[in-house]
Order: structure tokens, then sequence, then C-alpha cells
């Protein structure tokens, strides 16, 4: 009897120890300006790593993986306002607030993330609330952000001010496998 | 009356010229990874080793150029492959991931994308594949 609460227990701990994973998380910015081209990029590459014992979140998105439609945006993107070669990646680092793996259901619940970007060598916290729920034992995280192009000290020339919001809107979307 | 018609026809074709010329830079094409020459070609464990190494270095070396790379099938997810524990290569065209099993060797081409160092992983997309 022992034994078996021994094993339980040893079974049950190293579960809430587990980390979670994505490698193939996605990632969508749009600063789009009505009546002009849209400004949107996609990374379906983004790495994410989920403690559910510590409730430590960590993510990286690899600047070169954001995709353009129009290519010399893609182009102007890199080359000009993130500067991709200088500062290759953008990072978070924080932790989900009031996160408890064992009670997630399949149904929506909202979720307070709270950490930093790392971004152009600049740090920007970061407070907002995203949707999480369990799906077939993997955790899915979505939701969006804001952020603006000043948080990062990224300068957009005048002549194309207008067709850049102010606002830029981050969509994140990513399913975390127990590893 | 000729020399209207001239001018006419010279207006005509500079349009069609600027047309042309903002075409060209505005509506370039992507580049075509699986065309272009690889610009290196080595070992998955290899390229992840420079970039474990001297990140930076790597960075200035590979990071957007075209590489080819062999290496042995570490895992497999959702049309993903890791080679060598050490590069994930994404492709252009999704792949049929039942083909492929852990311990295969393969060689494939595509763009460096840069290191996670999360995972310890090179990034590859836009890859194909050159023999399995």
């Amino acid at each position: 009897m022992q034994f078996c609460v021994a094993i339980l227990l040893l079974i049950s701990s190293s579960v809430s120890a587990q980390k979670f994973i994505d490698k193939q998380g996605i990632i969508t910015f749009e600063a789009s300006e009505e009546a002009f081209e849209p400004v949107k990029a996609t990374n379906s590459s983004v790495t994410m790593i989920l403690n559910t014992e510590t409730n430590e979140i960590a993510a990286l998105a690899l600047m070169k993986g954001f995709r353009f439609r129009n290519s010399l945006m893609e182009e102007h993107f890199n080359e000009n306002y993130i500067e991709s070669e200088t500062y290759p990646k953008a990072k978070f680092i924080g932790r989900l607030l009031d996160f408890n793996y064992s009670s997630l259901s399949d149904s929506d619940t909202s979720v307070v993330v709270d950490g930093k970007i790392v971004l152009r060598g600049k740090e920007k916290q970061i407070r907002t609330t995203l949707n999480t729920k369990k799906s077939n034992g993997s955790i899915i995280l979505q939701g969006s952000f804001k952020v603006t192009p000043a948080d990062f000290d990224i300068e957009i020339p005048s002549i194309v001010r207008k067709k850049i919001a102010n606002e830029i809107i981050v969509t994140l979307n990513f399913k975390l496998d127990a590893k | 009356m000729k020399k209207k018609r001239l001018i006419f026809i010279a207006l005509f074709l500079s349009i069609i010229a600027a047309l042309a010329v903002y075409n060209y830079v505005f509506n370039a094409k992507h580049r075509d990874i699986a065309k272009e020459e690889a610009a290196v070609a080595m070992s998955a464990a290899e390229i992840s080793n420079l970039f474990k190494t001297d990140e930076s270095t790597a960075t200035t070396n590979y990071l957007d150029q075209v590489v080819q790379l062999t290496g042995r099938i570490t895992s497999i997810e959702d049309g993903q492959i890791v080679l060598d524990d050490g590069a994930q290569i994404s492709f252009i065209n999704p792949i049929d991931v039942s083909k492929y099993s852990q311990g295969k060797t393969l060689e494939i081409k595509g763009r460096c994308v840069g290191y996670d160092e999360l995972l310890e992983l090179v990034k590859i997309d836009q890859s194909t594949l050159i023999k399995n």
C-alpha cells in the first residue's frame, strides 16, 4: 500500500514538473491602415516553453521567419525597421498568473500573462489576457495584444507613416505538448 | 499629324515602362529557395555546433543563406522534421511525415532562419528534399 502511494506520488510529481513545448507556434502581426496595402506578416515557427510547475513561460521568434505577402515589405521590415541581421530574434520571458494546469478544461478560460518582450535590444513590460484550454493533452494558448513601433525605438519614416498603423496588433496561437 | 502620332506612341511606351518598373519594384516575387543554389553544404550536426559555439559569427555567415544539410531524423512532428537533434526543418510544400521514420538519413535544402537557443535548434524554412 505504502509502496503504491509512493509510486503515485512520484508519478504525479513528475507530471506536474512537466514542460510543455511548441516548436511551431504562430505569431501574426498587423499594422494595416485602411485604403493601403495590408502590413501583415506571419511566423509559423515560433518556440514556446511552459513549465506547468512554476508557470514560467518563454517564447522566441526569429525575425527572418516573419513572412509578408509582399517581398519588398519583407525586405524593408528586415533591413530598415527590425534590422534582423543585428537583432535576429524577439524573446518573451514571463509567467502565467493564477494558472493551474490540472484545472484546465476543454473550454476557453482567460489567463493573465505578465512578462517582458525583448526586441531590437529594447525591453518592454507587457501584461495581457489570453485564452487557454486543454485539448487532447495539449495546452492551447491564444490571444492578442498591442505594441507600438516606438516601444522598440523603431522609427517609421514620414513618407510611409500614413501606410503603417501606430498600433501593431500581435496575434498568437500556440499548441503546447508535454515533453 | 505624324508628329502627333509619334508623341502619342512615345507617351504610351513610357507609361508601359513606368508600370513595368513599378511592378518590378513593388510587386517583386519572393525568393525561390528551391531554385537557388545552396551557398554551403554540411551536416545538420555541424551547423548546429557552429551556432552553439559562436552564434554571432554563424549568424553573419549563414543567416538568410540557402544551406544544404544532411542528417539523421531525430524527431518528426506536424510536417516538420528535426535532423541530428540540431536543425528544425520546415518544408515549402507540406510533406507526408508518415513516409519518414526516425534514424533515417535525409538531405534537404532550405533557408537558414536563425538559432533558437531555447531548444538549441537551428531553424530552416522553405526546405525541399534532395535525397531520402
